[in-house]
């Protein structure tokens, strides 16, 4: 993928499978400012987990829906999220 | 760092057994998903080894008691053909 830049006049063309073609069968460029192809990729990554320290007891730990205390995220419905202050250009919400 | 991971089983009725045997699942899994990042952490894997034991001895002192958890031939029924007798999912207090 994305090895070929195409001409700024070539209209990239899904093919139905995973690509984008321009004229001659060749793949988009992913950074072509024409339509849909100037998505960028998705990129997957594993964030790095601090040392292995301490971790829930299983009773705590299916509780919290992890064993380590640092990756708790309790999932709480925006209807009930407290508001914040807000201020002229910022999102209160983020 | 036994931490409710301990390897020997208290007495509990069946549905505490299950609770048990959820919450030490779980956390094999958690530190099942740590280990696959991270497989040279010693601290991790003695834990997972501590918990996978006393999951092991939790599902025997359940099954010697309140039935088989699994058909197939992965479970042995005493006595009788218990596994119909089970609780369904819903059905479970813990």
């Amino acid at each position: 993928m994305c090895r070929l830049h195409a001409s700024r006049l070539d209209v990239p063309e899904y093919d139905g499978l995973d690509h984008y073609r321009v004229k001659g069968g060749k793949h988009m460029d992913c950074h072509h400012p024409i339509g849909p192809a100037r998505m960028e990729l998705a990129r997957a990554y594993v964030c790095p987990q601090p040392a292995y320290a301490q971790r829930f007891n299983p009773i705590e730990g299916l509780n919290h829906g992890t064993i380590f205390p640092e990756l708790v995220r309790p999932y709480v419905p925006e209807q009930e999220r407290p508001e914040c202050p807000r201020e002229v250009g910022q999102s209160c919400r983020p | 760092m036994p931490q409710g991971g301990g390897t020997i089983v208290p007495a509990m009725n069946c549905d505490e057994l299950m609770t048990r045997i959820q919450a030490l699942e779980f956390t094999a899994v958690d530190l099942n998903l740590y280990l696959d990042t991270h497989p040279c952490d010693a601290r991790a894997l003695a834990d997972y080894n501590q918990v996978a034991a006393a999951l092991a001895q939790t599902v025997a002192a359940y099954e010697r008691v309140c039935g088989p958890l699994a058909n197939f031939g992965q479970s042995q029924s005493c006595g009788r053909w218990a596994w119909v007798e089970q609780p369904w999912p819903w059905e479970t207090h813990g």
